[in-house]
C-alpha cells in the first residue's frame, strides 16, 4: 500500500505537519525546501540520529516490557540485544566517527539510564485500552483547511508517566553537552515541546500537567541524566495554534510561488545547517552540490514509528 | 508565587539562572531534577513554596 502524501495532491502544500518540518520552516524556508519538499538527506550517516533514535527504541522497549510485567533485569537484558543487533553493521560492530556517541556508550547509557530510574517516581500511564502510554503516535485536525483539507498535526510521543499524581508527557534527549538549567532553557518556548503538550490534551484527553525532558550527557567516560520539566498553560498553547496558523499560511503562499527564501541569519544555528555549503554556492551549481552531496529520503509526518 | 509537589523530601535546593529563565534544582533519590520558576527574573525574586507528597497515601 502506498503512502499517503502530507503534501496536497498534485502541489507543494503541506497539510499534514509534525514539528520536524515545522521547525525546518520556522528556521529557513529554503532549509524547508530542501528537506521537507525536495526530500534531500546527507549522504553520510548522521551520528547523532542513529545514536538518538536507537537510545529511544531501547527506552521505550524497556517501558513497555517493565510495563508488561516483565522485571528491570529481563527488560533490560533484552533491549540491551536489540540494541547490540541492531548496531552490528555487515558483519562487524557498528563505526562511529565520534568518540562519544558510539556503540559501546550507547549501551551504556541504556543500562545506567534504566538503572538509573528503576525506583522512579514516574511511572507510565495505562490507556484505556489497557496498553501502556509508550511510542503513541498522533494526528489532530485542526478547525481551519487549505484548499478544502484540514490540516493535520502529527507526532510520537515516547511516553506519557504519572509523576506526583498529576500526567507529563515524557521525551528523552541526547547531548553532548554539560546538562543543567541552561540545557533545559531550550525548550521554553519550544514547538517540539509545545506541540507534545496540545496533543497530549486533545487527543489523549488526559489533563496533561506538562512535559518532562530526560536529558543524558554523553561523554567519552560517563553517561549523566538530568531530568527538566516545562509547562505551558492554556494561554501559551492557544498562542502558539494561533501562530502555527500564521506559519501555515506562510508556507503555503511560499508553496504556491513556488519560492522558498533563503534566512541567512539561520545557517550557523545549531553546530551548522547541512545546506550551509549549498546555500553558499551560486544559485546555479547549487543543483550539483546537492546531487553530490545528498541523496532523496523523503520525510512524511503522516507515517507513524 | 511557585509552587511544586515533590515525590520525596529534600534537605536541600539551589536555584539557578540562565537566559532569563531560572530553575529549581534539587535531588531527590539520586536524580537531580529541574523546575522552571516562570516568575522569577532574578534569584532574589524567587518566591517559592515546596511541598512533599506521599504518593502511596494519595493513591490509598
Amino acid at each position: 500500500m502506498s503512502e499517503l502524501s502530507p503534501f496536497l495532491p498534485g502541489t507543494r502544500v503541506q497539510y499534514a505537519w509534525d514539528s520536524t518540518s515545522l521547525s525546518w520552516f520556522k528556521e529557513c524556508p529554503r532549509k524547508y525546501q530542501y528537506f521537507m519538499i525536495e526530500g534531500w538527506r546527507g549522504i553520510h550517516e548522521n551520528v547523532h540520529i542513529r545514536f538518538g533514535g536507537l537510545y529511544h527504541e531501547a527506552l521505550e522497549s524497556y517501558d513497555r516490557h517493565r510495563f508488561e510485567g516483565l522485571d528491570h533485569d529481563e527488560a533490560l537484558a533484552l533491549v540491551v540485544h536489540d540494541a547490540l543487533r541492531k548496531t552490528w553493521d555487515n558483519g562487524a560492530p557498528w563505526v562511529s566517527e565520534r568518540p562519544d556517541k558510539n556503540r559501546e556508550n550507547l549501551i551504556r547509557s541504556i543500562i545506567w539510564y534504566c538503572d538509573h530510574f528503576l525506583e522512579d517516581s514516574a511511572q507510565t500511564v495505562r490507556l484505556a485500552n489497557g496498553k501502556p502510554a509508550v511510542e503513541l503516535s498522533f494526528k489532530m485536525e485542526l478547525d481551519w483547511r487549505v484548499r478544502g483539507q484540514p490540516y493535520l498535526l502529527c507526532g510520537h510521543l515516547d511516553r506519557v508517566v504519572n509523576f506526583i499524581g498529576g500526567a507529563y508527557v515524557m521525551d528523552r534527549k541526547t547531548t553532548s553537552s554539560t546538562i543543567g538549567g541552561n540545557f533545559f532553557d531550550q525548550y521554553d518556548p519550544d514547538n517540539q515541546m509545545s506541540l507534545y503538550s496540545l496533543a497530549a490534551k486533545v487527543i489523549y484527553k488526559t489533563p496533561v500537567k506538562g512535559v518532562i525532558i530526560d536529558g543524558v550527557q554523553i561523554a567519552v567516560g560517563f553517561s549523566r541524566f538530568s531530568r527538566g520539566f516545562t509547562y505551558r498553560t492554556e494561554a501559551q498553547l492557544e498562542e502558539w495554534l494561533n501562530d502555527t496558523r500564521s506559519w501555515l499560511a506562510l508556507a503555503e503562499q511560499y508553496a504556491t510561488a513556488g519560492h522558498w527564501p533563503m534566512n541567512d541569519k539561520s545557517c550557523h544555528h545549531y553546530g551548522g545547517c547541512p545546506f550551509r555549503k549549498v546555500c553558499s554556492k551560486s544559485p546555479e551549481v547549487r543543483g550539483t552540490f546537492l546531487e553530490s552531496d545528498f541523496h532523496k529520503v523523503p520525510w512524511n509526518p503522516l507515517v507513524p514509528r | 508565587m511557585t509552587e511544586y509537589e515533590l515525590p520525596h523530601p529534600i534537605r536541600e535546593f539551589s536555584v539557578e539562572v540562565h537566559g532569563g529563565l531560572t530553575w529549581l534544582d534539587v535531588h531527590i533519590q539520586g536524580i537531580r531534577l529541574y523546575f522552571p520558576i516562570p516568575d522569577a527574573r532574578r534569584v532574589k525574586d524567587v518566591q517559592l513554596v515546596l511541598r512533599y507528597k506521599d504518593i502511596s497515601d494519595a493513591e490509598a
